[in-house]
């Protein structure tokens, strides 16, 4: 059929929905809010490589190909290695799966909740959706105009959550699939909590994860959030992370890449009172022909904040990576102190690195700078392990691994270290 | 308002100090673009076929890129309004008025400003127009030591000279570094140049002097299209300068310039500039558009070209003075300072393209923003596949002078082989509160500790110009900084 | 006689915290005056605030140097009516150099006695005999100021802008603090060259040791942002022996 050729590949997106629109609805409180996103999709589209934030990576291969919409699929009956911690919280293809999660230990004060049964609360209604720019970000509005389940964590003022809240996703379909979770937290006057995410792989087909989480961190509060993206070759995985600060709050932001066909990581922060505090952290690791962009934006509105951003990354065979970090420091920003270091290390003469750490600065009394390497491993340091009768594959491991280890050691999230250690060294075999 | 903040806004709002305008009788065409325009500008300039061919080619490809409102480049952090090319006149020849015959009969404001700039009596007539390949509106009006150069077989002389006189190396070389497809201005240029500059260095010869063009846009609303073209053969060495000021006018004014270089084998060309176009008023009206594409290539094994620039003028100012380099072992250098205050916007920056093994490229970027202005570097690093061992350095650093200013960094790190090493590194501050409280203590008052500061910010970059144009450098500076207080 | 500098009650504090609670001291033209006290007593405090510094806040008391107020006048007017502070950690200022900062600073100076400038011949010549007087070696003056330089380099720096600006006032916060020996011998010789009948000295610093080389006058003993002790230069020995432990046994008897 000539025509079809012709379409856009959005006008598919379109179409699913409105069926999707017939068949389901979407509940009550959320109709407005989809229809608003999908309205906002339909106009702006996919990035095309014109976009200068997409300069380097294309989408296009991973769109194009036809996702089923995913659908509460059987839930895996075998158990699922989680994070040990009591408060668990399983979605299984994007849907709230009760029985597989654990939450009934959780502290008064402290609630997590399926977003179709939150959605009615004030707070939820008045904030959902007003932190990821589906209007500007085409795959924050698909999230957006098809969401239903998701978790809703908020925690009340003072209230201390002494483990971590672990989300995790769970993909078993059998057809190509597009799974689109949604997170929402809210951490009250200075509350703390930490925040894990990561998925795992069930299924054997193409899987497009494409997951919006907005956070909204109130004065004095702390919200550490650690995202585990282990891949597949078969996996995409695009990610919109919108964070919120009052006055005097943390952020913590983790982001670990190990592997997957296509990774985008929009990371966009903005501390929009005094004595903010925000960490950006992150650490990618790719091989096989996996392509990882990790994309920032720390929007520097009030007076007084800091930001320190630290991205490493390692890249092997094939493999790209994109790191694309923007501060923004706006006029009235004065006395802001911003950080951003890029380091990245190239272990093939194929893989690649497109480094882009930007400043834009519009206030005058700031201290901010930047910086960005790409390489190879230490030689000297190589030599001196190799001349203490470490063979050279041994050598260079131990480096590649005290390389990573530096993120690694600064998340706060300290019952991740090991496993993400594993993680690396898994890559690294 | 703090005094600090009012001899910063003093500074920003200062006008133009070197605006003047030489009513010098013109051959002007009418203004607008098209096919018989360029046969026109052909005409006039007597180019041979092969020129009129290449320029109707370049022309051809443009319009394919003005039809199209997405090809025309915005990707700059500038904000400007459209230009409408059919509203400019593409050729201004100065007329039969002789050139003046002593300094007395040029403007006195004018000497002054030399005079304030420090530029040495012989320098003044030549700016004033004598001697030099002084370009005054689009042609070349006059070539000296010409017959020194000649000796040694360097050919120091107008574009339209060289299209006459060494049309081979012309054709072999124009085009080579900067195509007519390379981007919008180039394409423009190509189609429209009138004159500019052409230089070659044979083999084994070290210039003895520094070659120097100084080019001024005087007709109102009539764009400026130069082209330069720099051949350094094997072994050899030249040392080139380029300064500009420009008249006091109130329409935007066009400048779009190509300027290329070859590089052979062991050759090194050092290419410094001064821009110091009118910049418009304090509300940002009128003042020069800039866009210049300025590129040279390192061909031969262990070359060097080293761009320096000092850029304070020009309202908009569009501009990426790149290396390409290709040899094995050649050397890239980028030293730039850009001052902007007013409504000035600079996108200024460079392109190293590693190609070549063992290659290697230093980038020094100084931007001073001060009033409304915005000042950007963007630069990119490419290490290509096949490039090992390449190296790159980049520091890029911001002083902010005043609240209402802006300073961005936008770096492009590509790289695609690992043996490369490649380090960015860029920060951005406002003049340091102890660095002042220190000069101060000594006696020394706000205002001037702030020129002093200013001016050690840059010293790295300035000490790479030419001993006299430094000097020109450091007083042009003093007096951006100063603004009317004079 | 009128004092050089006259403070009397000085009371001042930063973000609501009182540092000087009520100083008082004269000195008079000629004379040598050491400030010792231990660590957070407020010495240094007093050496900014002399030299101008913005930071910190005035709740009472007066300043008058040479009869004027001197809490009225700018940094830069104080320093070229003739006080001079030597700086605890001199700045670097990447990229001015050493010739360029010391001719503005010199000219500014003369400039407001009334003088004419000094063209760089001339400046070159006092530069280069001043810095024999300090022993700095002559390489210093190429440089870009402080940049690069020595702990004992950057010192002996601002004893030679000393020289160089000849001022009627002359402040040295903790100039001893991080030298070795040999450094503090020459710092402490270049000062006494520059021991002058009209000219008065405040030198602070926390070891008795710089007060081996520089013989004071006067000796005054600082402790939680006062003056609690003042004699002649054998106090300095006696603080020497005892430690400040003793100054604090001393006040609460």
């Amino acid at each position: 059929m000539p025509e079809l050729m012709d379409h856009r590949v959005e006008d598919r997106f379109l179409a699913v929905y409105e069926r999707y629109q017939s068949l389901n609805g979407t509940a009550e409180p959320l109709s407005d809010l989809s229809e608003k996103a999908i309205a906002c999709f339909a106009k702006t589209g996919f990035p095309r490589s014109k976009n200068e934030s997409w300069k380097y990576t294309n989408v296009t291969p991973v769109i194009k190909r036809t996702y089923q919409f995913a659908e509460a699929g059987p839930a895996s009956a075998k158990g699922v290695d989680t994070l040990d911690t009591p408060y668990v919280a399983v979605f299984v293809n994007g849907r709230f799966a009760p029985e597989q999660s654990r939450l009934d230990q959780m502290p008064a004060g402290v609630s997590i909740q399926n977003l179709s049964a939150a959605a009615k609360q004030n707070l939820v209604q008045e904030r959902l959706g007003t932190y990821a720019d589906y209007a500007e970000d085409p795959f924050a509005a698909l999230n957006t105009a098809f969401i239903k389940d998701g978790a809703v964590i908020t925690a009340n003022p003072g209230t201390q959550l002494d483990h971590p809240v672990h989300i995790l996703h769970i993909i078993t379909c059998s057809d190509s699939t597009l799974v689109q979770p949604r997170t929402f937290v809210y951490a009250g006057s200075g509350a703390s909590l930490q925040i894990l995410q990561s998925t795992e792989f069930a299924g054997s087909d193409y899987v497009l994860i494409n997951a919006v989480t907005e956070i909204h961190v109130e004065p004095e509060a702390q919200v550490d959030h650690l995202d585990l993206q282990v891949g597949t070759p078969k996996s995409s995985r695009i990610t919109n992370l919108s964070v919120y600060q009052e006055a005097q709050s943390k952020f913590y932001s983790g982001v670990f890449t190990f592997g997957g066909e296509l990774t985008r990581n929009n990371l966009s922060i903005l501390p929009n009172a005094e004595h903010c505090e925000s960490l950006l952290h992150g650490l990618f690791m790719a091989h096989g022909r996996s392509h990882i962009d990790n994309n920032t934006l720390v929007d520097h509105a009030k007076p007084n904040c800091y930001s320190s951003e630290y991205y490493k990354g390692i890249l092997d065979d094939h493999a790209i990576g994109v790191f694309n970090g923007k501060v923004l420091v706006r006029q009235d920003a004065q006395l802001t102190n911003a950080y951003q270091t890029n380091r990245s290390i190239l272990l093939t003469e194929t893989a690649r690195m497109y480094s882009k750490p930007a400043l834009e600065i519009y206030a005058d009394d700031v201290k901010c700078s930047h910086g960005a390497t790409t390489g190879q491993l230490d030689k000297d340091g190589l030599f001196y392990l190799r001349s203490r009768g470490i063979p050279e594959q041994e050598a260079r491991r131990l480096m590649l691994m005290s390389f990573a280890g530096d993120i690694i050691e600064k998340t706060p999230v300290s019952a991740m270290h090991e496993t993400l250690y594993d993680h690396v060294e898994h890559m690294l075999r | 308002m703090n005094t600090d903040t009012q001899y910063l806004h003093q500074v920003a709002e200062s006008d133009y100090e070197h605006g003047w305008s030489t009513d010098i009788a013109s051959d002007t065409i009418p203004k607008g673009l098209n096919e018989e325009v360029i046969r026109l500008i052909s005409a006039k300039k007597q180019d041979p076929d092969w020129m009129l061919e290449s320029r109707l080619r370049a022309f051809r490809h443009w319009e394919t890129l003005a039809s199209d409102t997405d090809k025309y480049p915005r990707w700059a952090h500038l904000d400007h309004p459209e230009i409408n090319f059919q509203d400019i006149s593409y050729y201004s020849a100065p007329g039969s008025k002789p050139r003046y015959e002593s300094l007395d009969e040029v403007d006195p404001e004018l000497l002054q400003t030399f005079e304030a700039l420090g530029i040495p009596l012989e320098e003044q007539k030549v700016l004033a127009g004598v001697a030099v390949d002084a370009v005054v509106d689009s042609v070349s009006v006059t070539t000296t030591f010409k017959e020194e150069l000649a000796k040694l077989g360097i050919i120091f002389c107008s574009f339209t000279e060289a299209i006459e006189n060494h049309g081979d190396l012309v054709r072999k070389y124009m085009g080579s570094v900067v195509p007519h497809t390379d981007n919008f201005y180039a394409a423009l240029n190509a189609a429209v140049f009138s004159d500019g500059s052409f230089c070659y260095i044979p083999p084994g010869v070290r210039c003895p002097m520094e070659l120097s063009t100084y080019f001024r846009i005087n007709q109102a609303g009539t764009g400026q299209f130069e082209r330069t073209l720099i051949v350094a053969e094997e072994g050899s060495y030249v040392s080139y300068l380029e300064g500009c000021t420009a008249p006091r006018r109130d329409e935007n004014q066009l400048h779009a310039a190509v300027v290329e270089i070859i590089a052979h084998k062991d050759a090194e060309v050092k290419y410094s500039t001064i821009q110091n176009w009118y910049p418009g008023n304090a509300e940002g009206k009128g003042g020069v558009f800039n866009f210049v594409t300025k590129r040279g290539i390192c061909e031969g094994t262990g070359s060097k070209i080293s761009w320096t620039q000092l850029e304070t003028g020009s309202a908009i100012t569009w501009k990426y003075p790149s290396v390409i380099l290709k040899g094995d072992h050649s050397i890239g250098e980028f030293y730039s300072v850009a001052f902007t205050k007013g409504r000035q916007q600079a996108d200024t920056g460079t392109k190293m393209l590693h190609l070549g093994r063992n290659t290697s490229s230093t980038i020094i970027s100084k931007g001073i923003s001060a009033g409304q202005s915005n000042n950007s570097y963007r630069g990119l690093v490419r290490i290509n596949k096949r490039a090992e061992n390449a190296r790159n350095f980049a520091q890029c650093d911001s002083m902010l002078l005043g609240d209402r200013c802006g300073a961005h960094t936008f770096p492009y790190l590509e790289i695609h082989n690992p043996t490369a090493q490649v380090e960015h590194e860029a920060t951005t501050s406002k003049v340091g509160e102890d660095q002042m409280f220190y000069c101060q203590q000594r006696g020394i008052s706000e205002q001037d500790a702030i020129k002093l500061l200013v001016s050690g910010f840059c010293q790295e970059i300035l000490t790479k110009l030419p001993m006299e144009f430094a000097v020109e450098a450091r007083k042009l500076l003093a007096i951006e900084l100063e603004g009317s207080v004079g | 006689m009128t004092p050089i500098l006259e403070i009397r009650g000085l009371q001042a504090s930063v973000e609501d915290m009182p540092i000087l609670k009520g100083v008082d001291l004269s000195v008079n033209p000629g004379e040598v005056h050491a400030i010792m006290g231990p660590n957070g007593s407020g010495k240094s405090t007093l050496a900014s605030i002399l030299a101008g510094r913005e930071d910190y806040e005035i709740d009472g008391g007066t300043v008058h140097y040479r009869g004027d107020d001197l809490l009225e006048m700018d940094v830069d007017e104080r320093a070229r009516e003739g006080v001079f502070l030597a700086f605890q950690y001199p700045v670097e200022l990447p990229g001015v150099s050493m010739m360029n900062f010391l001719k503005q600073a010199v000219n500014s100076v003369r400039e407001h006695r009334g003088q004419e400038p000094l063209g760089a011949a001339a400046l070159l010549r006092l530069a280069k005999e001043k810095a024999a007087l300090i022993e700095l070696n002559p390489r210093l003056k190429q440089r870009s100021v402080n940049q690069g330089f020595s702990g004992g380099e950057k010192k002996r720096n601002e004893i030679f802008q000393l020289a160089m600006l000849e001022p009627a006032m002359a402040i040295l916060d903790e100039t001893d603090s991080g030298l070795d020996i040999d450094a503090l011998r020459s710092v402490a010789h270049g000062v006494n060259q520059l021991r002058n009948p009209d000219r008065g000295f405040l030198i602070i610093t926390h070891y008795q040791r710089l007060l081996n080389y520089i013989v004071p006058d006067f000796v005054h003993v600082m402790v939680d942002g006062q003056i609690v002790q003042s004699a002649g230069k054998e106090l300095a020995l006696e603080l020497e022996k005892r430690g400040y432990d003793w100054v604090y046994d001393h006040i609460s008897a």
